[in-house]
């Protein structure tokens, strides 16, 4: 059991993957999430100086409050420094400059975000996933390949047992958001989830007060939104096999990305950083091995050209 | 970190991803972010299909035109909660207090807010919307 445990873990690796994918989480945030997904710093600031303070502030927010009361006007500095954190903190995350502290500082400043975000009486999912994978890249080695870091000599030499559990842990939460949905539905709602009509009635309210044109035309077709519901309820069912049969994931992983993109195009709902995070069950050492042989191929007929 | 503290630290985390799940079986609505149930769109509809959304438009000197969120300063969760569904269910502290807002904002005295209701019915010949308008007048300042 404990020897299965570790296999699954704790493998051997030499970390690329744990890098290519904490450039794509770091990467996204920066240049993505921040500027056109989550909450602006002025959004963020109209949020505190409306009257009626917190509602439902987050534990974090809760914490921050301890040291800062609520009502203080060092608020609107908090969250703009907070911007500047996750900004400095991104930028060093993505090149890998004293990785894990930059990794735990963009941590604490996205949390902090969402959390302010969440902490006036509605808190929303897309950036859970992302924000957790931002803790595992600050507690495992993610800045030993593709870095500052290992370009200065930091980089430990052969393999280690560490840099696997972070993208592991990253699949599971992702096949749990979407395997816990399909099961939420079914449990509150039996098979009358997919009736079409529950789909109509999500995406005829969505298209209207986001104004979504093509989420409204796909609403009137009651048989298509029955289809689109099955294919829905099979797709989150089944996301969960990706962990376990390789053989499945290019097609699940496909299949999640066109499911969240028609989201978006029709409810408006965007959880692009869980199609980000893909990534986290991409095998890259088949192109490293690739491009490495590519490489010693070149220098092998420069050799033999003389140059 | 051992693997030991990391295997308390995977299992931490994925019990804390189960419990908000279990909890909402009990009817409590967890709500501590990043650990939250997942199943936000579970409950099932049955005909007719119709929803109620509302927009908000705004009076000053210069015309009538839409509110949004941006207009207000506010994302579009926090405009919706602040200000569309309390001002749909007749609240005019609500629209007073956006009123002023949007007056700061562009400027200008902004005399009343529109509350445009839309009633939207599919049915299997197409759709069919009514649309009432209330207002709200912006107090004097």
């Amino acid at each position: 059991m404990i020897e299965r445990w570790n296999r699954w873990w704790f493998p051997q690796s030499d970390g690329l993957a744990l890098a290519v994918c904490r450039i794509l989480a770091a990467g996204s945030l920066l240049f993505v999430f921040l500027p056109f997904f989550m909450t602006s710093p002025s959004e963020h600031i109209a949020l505190i100086e409306r009257p009626g303070g917190f509602d439902h502030p987050q534990w974090m927010i809760r914490l921050g409050a301890l040291l800062v009361p609520a009502d203080s006007s060092a608020w609107p500095h908090l969250v703009r420094g907070a911007f500047a954190v996750a900004i400095g903190a991104g930028v060093t995350t993505l090149v890998g400059l004293r990785t894990r502290t930059s990794a735990a500082l963009l941590t604490l400043a996205t949390w902090f975000l969402v959390s302010h975000d969440g902490s006036y009486g509605e808190i929303h999912h897309p950036e859970i996933v992302l924000s957790l994978f931002l803790l595992f890249l600050a507690l495992s080695p993610s800045g030993r390949r593709l870095s500052v870091d290992a370009l200065l000599g930091d980089r430990p030499e052969g393999t280690t047992d560490r840099a696997v559990w972070p993208l592991k842990l990253t699949q599971v939460l992702l096949a749990w958001t979407y395997f816990s949905n399909a099961a939420a539905k079914l449990l509150y709602s039996g098979l009358e989830w997919m009736n079409g009509y529950t789909l109509q009635q999500s995406m005829l309210y969505s298209s209207l007060q986001w104004g979504r044109p093509l989420g409204f035309r796909l609403a009137q077709h009651h048989d298509l939104c029955v289809a689109l519901s099955v294919a829905t309820v099979a797709f989150e069912l089944l996301f969960p096999l990706a962990l376990f049969v390789p053989r499945s994931r290019t097609a699940l992983l496909l299949s999640g990305a066109v499911f969240h993109i028609v989201l978006y195009f029709t409810m408006n709902i965007g959880f692009f950083p869980n199609v980000i995070l893909y990534a986290v069950f991409a095998d890259f050492r088949k192109p490293a091995t690739r491009l490495r042989a590519l490489r010693w191929g070149e220098r092998r007929q420069d050799a033999r050209m003389g140059i | 970190m051992s693997r030991a503290w990391i295997t308390a630290f995977i299992l931490a985390v994925l019990a804390l991803h189960v419990v908000p799940v279990a909890r909402e079986f009990t009817g409590a609505r967890e709500t501590l972010w990043p650990f939250l149930a997942w199943g936000m769109y579970r409950h099932s509809s049955t005909p007719p299909v119709e929803t109620t959304v509302y927009r908000i438009l705004a009076r000053t000197d210069a015309g009538t035109r839409r509110v949004r969120p941006e207009d207000a300063g506010f994302e579009r969760f926090a405009f919706r909660r602040f200000y569309q569904i309390p001002i749909g269910r007749g609240d005019s502290a609500a629209a007073g207090e956006l009123a002023g807002r949007l007056a700061r904002r562009w400027d200008t005295p902004v005399r009343e807010i529109l509350l445009e209701e839309v009633v939207v019915t599919l049915s299997e010949t197409g759709s069919r919307g009514r649309k009432t308008v209330r207002r709200f007048a912006a107090p004097s300042r």
